[in-house]
């Protein structure tokens, strides 16, 4: 993957995260949330448009987010049927391969992040 | 100041009811509508107390040391009083408040802050209650939050009344600390003073709610009416003869323009809607006078030139018009061209009844806001209880700045239709975005006895500082 395509992955990702509305009606029901809002699916939109669109937070702390997703899709459904279908789940699934190619890149490629 | 803010609230509510992440304290400095968050004013440290104790002992630090915090319930507020105002500041999340006790014999149960709504509603119906709000952000939000602002969402508050009428009693810590109850554990309000309306709908300005005492409600028998109408007014038009006719207010009476029926009934389904269309629901104790209401109903919107009318007696006929209704976001998956859609800006106002058609005009045609012109508009609301909602949508790859025009005009249209026709909002509180118009609409005098009250409750201004002022709104 080059730089350009990596850009527009990133592109593609916050454009998604753009379209969430912040309502958090998938946050309650995200089977790893146990109180704290980056355990939620919205907490996790927020921290990949805060990584890649401002460069906030470290990268270990995004993946470890990202990986404790268990990707049931429950929110995509509910984002669908209830809100602004911004496709979060998928979204994580991108963010994931946005950090592994962003590493690839940099000729950092950490095997232990690759699911 | 920030590492020994943070090892301080560890102690006083324990390591794992506090944190300091980056993450953590952007996305509790934000609220469903209000995403903007100057990085000065992220804050330095987020806390989840599990009890009244936890609260009173945050706030007490916050006061000795002069730190502004801000209180979050599950932050679906809409016109940015959770956000923080000032730099430096705690953010407290009353969603670790999750106690439910039950004193059915008293009528009414007594329910921890941070109690998820659409958890409480699903108990209390298995309980035979009927929980008297319908909040759009239910699946997230707490009664806490509802109670902060007294409202009850989508419901026509004629019909069973507002929060205030079912609180009894809360509990709260003050700026200070210290922890106070109000009111009664009798089914009768007190008479005279009744502070516990010092609270309900204060917006967490002189205190932080951590318990209510909330009295419970038969649930009632159910009819349906859906109507779908050529023109929006005609359904201004009906719910006003309705109200003139003297016939009993129902639980809802929606609205939903016809361009913003259409996402959601492709996604259930349901083919093109025939007009703009309304929904109704009638209740009572017996079934048949809520379907002897209902026919009413339906009588009225077909004088008022109604395409097609009638009471909905399939159940999955019912979830999906219903469903059409409250999922309102849907409509943001209708595309423009190649490209989907984001809300940009927003009103909500609560209108005289015998204006609905002449403010449904004004939000179509009746300004010259240059940029909402240009902007794609639904229209929808709670038009039973005279609740109209605006919402202006743009596609994603618009400029931010111009998004942000938008956005602006929208706020400058909701305090013009107010400050003409007299009104405020009805459902999403007064504070925060909204004091630049509180402040035309009742004029400095007022504004400053506000400032005055919250003064002699909290001296140091550290409880949600800002909010009141408008800062950041001006």
């Amino acid at each position: 993957m080059s730089n350009s395509e990596l850009a527009e992955l990133a592109k593609e990702i916050t454009d998604n995260v753009q379209r969430c509305w912040k309502c958090r009606m998938c946050v309650e029901m995200c089977p790893t949330y146990e109180g704290w809002f980056t355990q939620s699916t919205a907490g996790r939109l927020m921290a990949i448009n805060l990584y890649i669109k401002h460069g906030l937070g470290s990268e270990e702390d995004l993946s470890n987010m990202l990986y404790s997703c268990t990707t049931c899709r429950r929110c995509q459904e509910r984002c669908r049927i209830l809100s602004t279908d911004c496709s979060p789940a998928d979204t994580i699934l991108k963010a994931r391969q946005y950090l592994v190619r962003k590493a690839e890149l940099k000729g950092e490629r950490n095997h232990e992040q690759i699911p | 100041m920030g590492g020994s803010i943070i090892s301080d609230l560890k102690k006083l509510v324990g390591k794992e009811n506090a944190s300091d992440n980056i993450y953590e304290r952007i996305s509790y400095g934000q609220d469903a509508a209000q995403p903007d968050l100057e990085p000065e004013k992220i804050p330095v440290a987020v806390v989840k107390p599990q009890s009244t104790r936890g609260v009173s002992e945050a706030l007490k630090y916050a006061n000795k040391n002069k730190i502004p915090i801000y209180i979050h319930g599950a932050g679906t507020a809409f016109k940015g009083s959770p956000k923080p105002k000032r730099p430096g500041s705690i953010l407290l999340s009353t969603q670790g408040l999750t106690s439910i006790e039950e004193h059915e014999e008293d009528m009414y149960y007594e329910l921890g802050a941070g109690v998820n709504l659409y958890k409480l509603e699903k108990l209390l119906l298995s309980r035979g209650y009927l929980l008297p709000m319908t909040i759009g952000s239910k699946f997230s939000s707490t009664i806490g939050g509802a109670v902060s602002i007294n409202t009850v969402g989508h419901m026509v508050d004629i019909c069973l009344g507002k929060i205030i009428d079912y609180v009894m009693g809360v509990e709260v810590v003050l700026p200070n600390g210290d922890i106070i109850e109000t009111g009664t554990r009798s089914i009768r309000r007190p008479a005279g003073l009744d502070y516990t309306r010092f609270f309900v709908g204060a917006e967490g300005l002189f205190g932080v709610i951590t318990k209510v005492r909330f009295r419970v409600i038969a649930d009632r028998k159910k009819a349906y009416v859906v109507g779908f109408f050529p023109e929006l007014t005609d359904v201004a038009h009906a719910f006003q003869r309705y109200y003139r006719e003297k016939l009993p207010p129902p639980l809802y009476g929606e609205v939903l323009d016809k361009v913003a029926a259409e996402a959601p009934f492709r996604l259930r389904g349901l083919g093109e809607p025939k007009g703009h269309m309304a929904l109704a629901i009638t209740i009572s104790y017996a079934q048949e006078e809520a379907d002897r209401e209902a026919q009413e109903m339906v009588r009225v919107f077909k004088s008022e030139n109604a395409i097609d009318a009638h009471v909905v007696t399939s159940k999955r006929e019912q979830t999906d018009y219903w469903d059409a209704r409250d999922n309102i976001l849907n409509i943001l998956q209708a595309s423009e061209g190649d490209e989907k859609l984001v809300m940009a800006g927003a009103l909500e106002s609560s209108v005289p009844l015998s204006h609905l058609d002449d403010v449904l005009v004004y939000l179509q045609t009746g300004h010259t806001y240059r940029a909402l012109k240009e902007a794609k508009l639904f229209i929808y609301g709670h038009i039973g209880t005279c609740d109209l909602h605006g919402m202006w949508v743009a596609p994603v790859s618009m400029p931010q700045a111009e998004r942000m025009q938008i956005a602006k005009e929208a706020v400058q249209l909701e305090g013009d239709v107010n400050l003409m026709w007299g009104c405020a909002s009805g459902e999403v509180g007064q504070t925060a975005s909204r004091m630049p118009f509180f402040k035309k609409r009742y004029g400095m005098a007022a504004h400053t006895m506000l400032m005055n009250v919250k003064k002699a409750i909290d001296p140091n201004n550290i409880l949600n500082p800002g909010n009141l002022e408008g800062e950041g709104y001006e």
